[in-house]
């Protein structure tokens, strides 16, 4: 009941003071909200539940008698303080007090544009929701784009400008920026250097134009630690193209270590697109062959996955294009193909060929301009160009050197590293990046820094690069201020800002605009002007808003100028160093190659501070709070290591220990380090966990290195993982088929379910209300994305509990994503299947609830009531499928007002010692009742629309009531797939499962 | 003392002798007395704890606020609707408190040289508002839409009281679970007609018959009103 | 049973020579001329320090929550509930042979009755603070008790932890009943020889004004009867209801039909062994051989042997069952009681519980009092391991793989169960000091009608 009036443990005084400063300026915005109070909570710790085992010093041990005794005698003896109500001074606009509103505006993931529409409260936006308009979301969104809004409200954030370790000023620093400003106008800007990511900003990428106009011997570079997007490509002379997918066209899909599934610009797209095209009720799916070194989510969806060290990927795409007849492919130097692989060419040429221009072919990014050129010529050969596949102008903006690298600066971060050294750099601005943490150590930036003068960063956080720099500058979040994106098609959507400023930060174009213009300009005004072209009127302004996106921007996709990347120089392709390990690793079995790969949950580092991401389980490993090198089982074996174990890894004469964990499905040759981890700089979250794998990268093979050793060091760490076992010990808890059983026998897939759904029970049925709320998972949809784990988070004000409450089993996720694997550990299959409650008719958890804290209502809801539990957990015990969550700590922030001021108004907060679980998004219900109950009308089927499926890029979660047989869950629920877990117990859960159908080709039938 | 080995078989012999010798004569009196008082108490401190328990301000006490606004002169006297200042009482759950520029509409005119408005006009210029003492405060667990109830024909004063003889707002309900409950198993108790919910002093001629056809009339779901999940999540 | 055993030999239960006086004296001496020997003292010392610690881990829990314990999903319960399952367990002996032995009329238990049933007393308040700590929210306990709040809500019959809360309740005020006046009697006697007056108001005022007049008398064995009856009911009632506990539960290693009457032989096992840990050295270091001799020791050893054969029978039933089932989630969790993670703790209770009692069967054995007391030892800790296997085993691998997990137990897992320990102690050490141990009126009774016990020799085990 009081333990959030306990003070926590780590008093962090010194950071409040710094926070104190500022934080009336931060108060104005929320002042109006609610009640005053807790402004005291300004000077509490940041994350009392990641401090629990504190050591018990004297002061503590007082501290907590004292308070446990306040505990015991008055918890139940305080009555409800008296509290406030502040009006507004001018009144509101048409909007009622207490009403949720929701704007339309775009969030950016390596630049490309993802349409979003957000809900503020009370002017606190407090949940991210996907645009249905908008091509890249269509209604949902990925983990990202939920997160932000944690990054939003994250205490962390930079909070002012800093000129070195001093609090200044943007006036300061416009001051300051005259003064140089002054001697870039004589010199034409020799010395200049902009630093940005991937962009795709009309508006931005306009003002870079300019300002290398003004200034012409001004340089501008781009860097992209998160890795590419399949959307990015080249034409014949280099130039760059975007190319454009149509998974849901394709047939047959083949993709060469694309992980097409989560890719940065489109994933979310590209998934919804892949399902579509995979849908067993109506007897077409399209077959999905993955080669890949190490478990993505796409292979876990593949049909057939062959794990292929990613140096050999190049050669087995020749070894392909030959059986395709792909003309001059180059020499097929090193993959000799296993008898296995030979098998495997052939069948997938043969299965290729046997579809009619409706095949595709991806490589992922971080193979060789090489592989990408093969897999277009055999989509060329296959005609699937202007079918399947399609390429428009690009999306990207890039600096003129890209396009005509100069004096060998080809606009890269690699060439800003070399000038740095020889001082051509004189003042060098960081648009929104961290680049001494984030590149290879070989660029060793840090020290680069030293020869410039004046470096001026712009970012979130005061990280690595921003404590360096002689000018921090507070970036606005993109809630916050006013911009504009593209989408992976093209299509220009417009960002409004949700909530002013929380800490006077500025966009990146109204900086821009300072260097251009000599002083701030509205950012409003600018992304307005830039896009007068296409909205002329405020009416096209005011619609464009509206919708998220501004019409009849897409590319003209073309099947003209293919992209054929050259080898530097040259005419043909050419065996290309990767064929050399290639030729090693089928010569002799020692040799390893490193993989770097962006971390699946928290990206290459931008998303490090964020307690959601760092907390969601990682696919496939389930691992949180951690990164680890990825080793295949055999590996294992031969170096004796089992998971934790900590090995150093030597590549390029680097050294860096990091634990292993045991992938089943990796590459035998093949270990695989995610980025992300070993931040110094991110914040309270993302300090000191894990380890920097930057640290053995080089640039001129960012995602690979082929000379990998590793020692086992003998030490042991311990990782978090929410998930210890992988098997399913023969219970049909995930249930599958494949398409050609399927269709010969719909109910295949479900026949061994002896019991049926119902089993006779001796207890009564539930009252039965109006409605009858139901819940369908299509695992043959779900890809495994965990985007519904972190939606639910952000609805549901879902606490985050820190690495050692994970690592005790203490995560709090409403809805979890289990993953199993069948069959041998080098080739598994790869199950995923969300489990939220199962809203048991008849629930186990009610009857042995002493105080009734857990019931049915008349709507078959099994409800829990916070306020009414005193915790025996007796329900969890009971529960079979264990979706139950228990509050054994004060895990909810109760002390950090930007948290209170995130949360979802509908949904209380839990405290300690209370039982929590899924609740079907019982406020979105309760909203949606209340507002057709007032019409005196039903509620239509769609009207209630849960967190989880919302968000969900392939629509494999339903939800409504299932007593109207017309309803989409009704009609999910009448698929011969339909199926409930653990029928058996007789618990007759609602919520109820689509078998898994799987298309294996034939002629590899005895391999899966 | 030493009594002899077998005192107890025949303590009656000198019993009076023995205990006296101990204890007063009025001990046994004072012992059971003293027990008695132990039970007294015992019960007094649990009738202490529910009373500390109890809401801050009680049932019928006006609370001391930054302006005395008198809900009888602005509602009884001048017979201005609720909805003109708790505009959000039909759309959202929240009634909504009024801006001060709505009082600006008549008091930039009316009163403006009354010191009890100083408060107001000073708020008003200088864009700081001043706080209202709060009367109506459910616990952050309970869920409570004012809109839905204004549909379903629950007046203000069925939860209010005669807030038109209020010169100092006051909460009249206790807010307690047993109270909203008292409704929701029997709506028909208090449900009216649509056009009478603003009213005050309203009373049906026979009011259950009207709230029985009303219930009918409003398609009130009875089953689902005493769902926890109506007003907790 | 033991016709065939030579117990033939065994003295009588008081031995001979000892009559009223001399019984009034040597026992009464133990409370009020003893001095206070060191090994109480330290006794004393090290109970009073585990109960500190107990005491500051209820507030440390208070203040951070279950949390401090290794408790988890799925593993949601652990050693709080095994120690509240193995306390109460053991109050269930001292009832048995204080009121259900009464009822039988069995006169060697007149030397071992108060104890034991101070045993249960303690026992059952021990017990009884681990229900109200393992909830999330302690202070909120009373929502267990049905009384008319503004909420209008009441508690939920249907769950097993509701009787339990009346169970425990009940079964505390009777044995308190039943133990406090039964020593009515005994604390008139020290009260009339007290040597100083400050003791004898001490005793005075616990005796409530006993005179020992007929009246007094008469209403006092009305009351022990009923109240002898009434515990012995509960003996079985709360017992079982401890055991619905887990039966009520759908989870495979708790949802057994035998579970009542398995735990009440367990609870009775347990008791028994607590008996003989207590009486064998209380007979020692307070020279009571006189009261306490052989044919208790050997008496209470078959007793104990005799309640743990039942246990080891629901053993046996209960992996039979699994097997003979073959439910597959009940076979597996079988499985992994017997080879899991955890079987350690299964294997220690098949060898504490099973073959350490076997031993029992050995005349020589039954009456070596260093032999006995430590095999009830072993019965003790055996038992406790049986409470941990039974609601940890159960619950770290149950239905869905993917929510598998392992419970670790963290300090103050070990602290709470350490503390309780000491409580234990340190009530019973102060009863031992401070209140008549034996039942001097019913072993003077005893003497009277000639107790050398020969005449009920039959109704012995």
């Amino acid at each position: 009941m009081s333990s959030s009036k306990v003070p926590p443990f780590d008093l962090d005084a010194a950071r409040a003071q710094l926070r104190d400063t500022r934080g009336p300026r931060y108060w104005r915005s929320l002042e109006e909200l609610a009640d005053g109070e807790g402004f005291q909570a300004w000077l509490k710790a940041q994350f009392p539940q990641l401090a629990q085992d504190a050591p018990l010093d004297r002061r503590g041990f007082l501290k907590f008698i004292g308070a446990s005794m306040a505990l015991a005698g008055l918890t139940a003896c305080s009555h409800p303080p008296q509290t406030e109500l502040v009006p507004y001074v001018h009144g509101q606009d048409e909007w009622a007090t207490g009403l949720p509103r929701y704007f339309a505006t775009t969030l950016t993931r390596n630049g490309y544009a993802q349409g979003a529409l957000v809900r503020s409260d009370e002017g606190r936006p407090t949940k991210v929701e996907g645009n249905p308009q908008h091509p890249a979301s269509l209604g949902a969104t990925d983990i990202f784009a939920q997160a932000a809004i944690l990054q939003l409200w994250d205490p962390d954030r930079s909070q002012s400008v800093m000129r070195g370790d001093i609090v200044a000023t943007w006036e300061d620093f416009a001051a300051e920026w005259l003064v140089l400003r002054a001697r870039f106008d004589r010199n034409g800007g020799a010395g200049l250097r902009v630093l940005t990511r991937t962009l795709t900003s009309p508006t931005l990428a306009a003002q870079l134009e300019a300002l290398q106009n003004k200034y012409p011997d001004a340089r501008w570079h781009v860097h992209e630690p998160g890795g590419a997007s399949l959307s990015r490509g080249m034409d014949a002379s280099g130039l760059p193209r975007s190319v454009h997918y149509r998974f849901d066209r394709a047939k047959v899909i083949l993709t060469l270590d694309a992980d097409f599934l989560s890719d940065p610009a489109a994933g979310v797209r590209y998934s919804h697109d892949f399902i579509s095209g995979r849908d067993p009720e109506r007897g077409a799916m399209s077959r999905l062959y993955a080669v890949e070194p190490t478990p993505s989510v796409t292979g876990m969806m593949a049909d057939h996955r062959l794990p292929l060290e990613s140096a050999r990927i190049h050669g087995f795409a020749q070894a392909l294009a030959q059986r395709l007849g792909v003309a001059n492919i180059g020499s097929t130097g090193g993959f000799v193909p296993s008898s296995d692989h030979a098998r495997w060419l052939d069948a997938v040429a043969a299965d290729l060929r046997s579809t009619q221009n409706a095949s595709l072919i991806v490589a992922g990014f971080a193979q060789p301009p090489e592989a990408h050129a093969l897999a277009h010529a055999m989509n060329v050969a296959l005609g699937n160009v202007g079918n399947t596949i399609g390429f428009g102008a690009p999306i990207e903006a890039l600096p003129a050197q890209a396009l005509a690298p100069k004096a060998n600066d080809d606009g890269s971060l690699r060439a800003l590293a070399s000038a740095m050294r020889v001082g051509l750099v004189d003042t060098l601005l960081v648009l929104d990046g961290n680049p001494v943490y984030d590149t290879s150590a070989d660029l060793a930036i840090a020290d680069a820094l030293k020869h410039v003068p004046h470096l001026l960063h712009l970012g979130l956080y005061r990280d690595e690069t921003g404590t360096l720099a002689e000018w921090h500058l507070p970036l606005a979040h993109a809630l916050e201020a006013w911009g504009d994106a593209r989408a992976f098609d093209g299509s220009a959507s417009i960002a409004q800002p949700l909530i002013a400023p929380l800490y006077g930060g500025k966009s990146a174009i109204e900086l821009m605009s300072l260097l251009l213009e000599g002083n701030f300009s509205d950012g409003r005004a600018l992304v307005r002007q830039q896009s007068a072209s296409q909205l002329r009127d405020d009416d096209a302004w005011n619609a464009a808003l509206k919708s998220g996106v501004i019409s009849n921007t897409a590319m003209t996709v073309t099947s003209v100028s293919p992209p054929f990347p050259r080898k530097r120089g040259s005419s043909d392709f050419h065996a290309i160093e990767s064929n050399i390990l290639d030729a090693r690793l089928s010569r002799n079995d020692k040799a390893l190659e490193l993989l770097f790969r962006p971390d699946p949950a928290i990206g290459a580092g931008e998303w490090s501070n964020n307690g959601w991401l760092q907390e969601l389980p990682k696919p496939l490993t389930q691992l949180t709070w951690d990164n680890v090198a990825l080793i295949s089982p055999d590996l294992a074996k031969r170096y004796k290591l089992n998971n934790g174990d900590v090995v150093e890894l030597r590549s390029h004469g680097g050294k860096l220990h990091a634990p292993v964990w045991i992938m089943p499905g990796q590459a035998t040759h093949s270990v695989t380090v995610h980025l992300g981890y070993g931040r110094t700089r991110a914040g309270h979250i993302g300090d000191g966990i894990g380890y920097n794998a930057n640290a053995l990268r080089t640039s001129d093979s960012p995602w690979q290195a082929d000379d990998l050793q590793i020692v086992a060091t003998g030490e042991n760490c311990e990782l978090a993982t929410t998930q210890h076992h992988f098997n399913m010990e023969g219970r049909d808890l995930v249930r599958e088929s494949t398409l050609s059983e399927y269709l010969r026998d719909p109910q295949s897939a479900v026949a061994h379910d002896k019991y049926g759904e119902k089993p006779p029970s001796l207890y009564p049925d539930y009252l039965k209300g109006e409605y009858a709320w139901g819940m369908s998972i299509d695992l043959n949809a779900c890809i495994g994305c965990k985007a519904c784990t972190i939606a639910c988070q952000s609805e549901n004000n879902i606490p985050v509990v820190g690495k050692d409450q994970v690592h005790r089993g203490r995560e709090m996720h409403w809805i979890r994503v289990d993953h199993y694997y069948e069959g041998d550990a080098e080739t598994p299959t790869m199950l995923s299947q969300p489990v939220p409650c199962m809203m048991c008719e008849h629930a186990p958890c009610e009857l042995v609830c002493p105080v009734d804290a857990t019931v049915h209502d008349s709507e078959g809801l099994n409800v829990q009531v916070y306020n009414r539990c005193v915790g025996t957990r007796f329900c969890s015990n009971n529960c079979p499928y264990k979706v139950r969550r228990f509050n054994f700590m004060q895990y909810a922030d109760k002390q950090t007002p930007q948290y209170e001021a995130m949360r979802n108004p509908e949904v209380s907060v839990r405290r300690r010692g209370i039982m929590e679980k899924c609740t079907y998004c019982i406020q979105r219900i309760e909203t949606a009742h209340i507002a057709a109950d007032k019409e005196s009308r039903r509620l239509r089927d769609g009207e209630v629309v849960t967190a989880c499926q919302a968000v969900c890029p392939t629509r494999a979660i339903r939800f409504g009531d299932i007593s109207d047989a017309q309803s989409q869950v009704s009609k999910a629920k009448a698929s011969p797939r339909n199926y409930a877990m653990l029928a058996e117990l007789g618990t007759r859960p609602r919520t109820t499962y689509l078998a898994r159908i799987r298309n294996p080709n034939p002629a590899l039938k005895d391999e899966t | 003392m030493r009594v002899g080995p077998l005192s107890t078989r025949n303590a009656g012999a000198h019993k009076d002798g023995g205990l006296a010798q101990i204890f007063s004569r009025h001990f046994g009196f004072l012992f059971r007395l003293a027990a008695l008082a132990a039970l007294v108490i015992v019960t007094a401190l649990i009738l202490l704890w529910r009373a500390v328990m109890a809401y801050p301000a009680g049932v019928h006490d006006a609370l001391e606020q930054p302006i005395p606004f008198s809900h009888k002169h602005h509602v009884g006297d001048d017979g201005i609707d609720c909805r003109y200042c708790h505009t959000s009482v039909e759309r959202s759950a929240f009634a909504g408190i009024p801006p001060l520029s709505t009082c600006m509409t008549c008091h930039s005119q009316l009163y403006t040289d009354q010191p009890m408005l100083k408060p107001l006009i000073a708020a008003y210029e200088s864009g700081v508002p001043f706080h209202w003492q709060r009367l109506h405060k459910l616990p952050d667990f309970v869920y409570f839409d004012h809109s839905i109830h204004i549909a379903k024909g629950v007046g203000c004063e069925t939860c209010h009281g005669r807030v038109d003889e209020m010169p100092l707002m006051a909460r009249v309900a206790p807010l307690t679970m047993q109270w909203c409950l008292d409704c929701h198993r029997a709506p028909q108790k208090y449900l009216r007609p649509h056009d009478q919910v603003f009213s005050m002093g309203w009373h049906a001629k026979d009011q259950l018959a009207l709230g029985e056809r009303l219930l009918r009339e409003y398609h009130i779901d009875t089953r689902r009103l005493t769902d926890c999940s109506v007003c907790h999540r | 049973m033991s016709a065939a055993l030579p117990d033939d030999a065994l003295p009588p239960v008081i031995e001979p020579g000892q009559n009223s006086s001399t019984i009034t004296t040597e026992i009464s001496a133990v409370t009020l001329e003893r001095p206070t020997g060191w090994l109480w003292i330290i006794g004393l010392l090290i109970s009073l320090a585990l109960s500190g610690l107990l005491f500051v881990g209820f507030c440390w829990l208070l203040y951070a929550g279950v949390g401090i314990w290794g408790l988890n999903i799925p593993v949601a319960w652990s050693f709080a509930i095994a120690n509240y399952v193995w306390w109460i367990a053991i109050g269930m002996g001292g009832t048995f042979i204080s009121a259900g032995m009464c009822l039988a009329r069995q006169p060697w238990r007149s030397s071992i009755n108060r104890f034991a049933e101070a045993m249960t007393v303690f026992a059952v308040s021990v017990s009884g603070i681990f229900p109200i700590l393992h909830l999330g929210r302690p202070w909120f306990f009373y929502w267990l008790f049905p009384y008319p709040d503004v909420m209008n809500v009441w508690p939920q019959w249907r769950s097993s932890l509701e009787w339990d809360f009346w169970a425990i309740l009940a079964y505390l005020i009777v044995s308190l009943a039943y133990w406090y006046v039964g020593m009515l009697p005994d604390l008139a006697t020290l009260r009339d020889r007290s040597p100083t007056l400050a003791k004898a108001r001490f005793y005075g005022l616990l005796a409530l004004g006993w005179r020992g007049e007929a009246r007094h008398w008469m209403r006092f064995e009305q009351f022990n009867l009923i109240t002898a009856g009434v515990a012995v009911a509960l003996v079985f009632s709360v017992h079982s209801m401890v055991a619905l506990d887990f039966s009520e539960a759908l989870v495979p290693g708790w949802h057994e039909t035998i579970f009542p009457p398995f735990f009440i032989a367990g609870a009775l096992f347990s008791g028994f062994a607590m008996v003989l840990v207590l009486g064998i050295p209380l007979r020692r270091f307070y020279g009571l051989q006189a009261f306490l001799n052989d044919r208790h020791i050997v008496n209470m050893a078959k007793m104990m042997l005799c309640a743990g054969l039942f246990v080891d029978y629901s053993y046996f039933s209960e992996i039979f069952t699994a097997f003979q089932s073959m439910d597959r989630y009940d076979f597996a969790m079988t499985l992994h009681r017997l080879y899991g993670a955890y079987a350690w703790a299964f294997w220690g209770t098949i060898l504490l519980n099973v073959l350490n009692i076997q031993l029992l069967w050995i005349p020589r054995v039954r009456r070596s009092h260093a032999a006995v007391f430590l095999i009830a030892i072993g019965v003790l800790i055996g038992m406790w391991l049986e409470r941990f296997m039974l609601i940890v085993s159960s619950l770290y691998e149950g239905f869905v793989p993917s929510a598998w997990g392992m419970f670790w137990p963290t300090f103050w897992d070990l602290a709470f169960l350490a503390g309780s320990v000491g409580l234990f102690f340190l009530m019973f050490l102060l009863f031992a000091r401070l209140l008549p141990v034996l039942s001097m009126f019913e072993l003077r009774k005893l003497a009277h009608q000639g107790g050398s016990g020969g005449v009920e020799r039959g109704g012995e085990p």
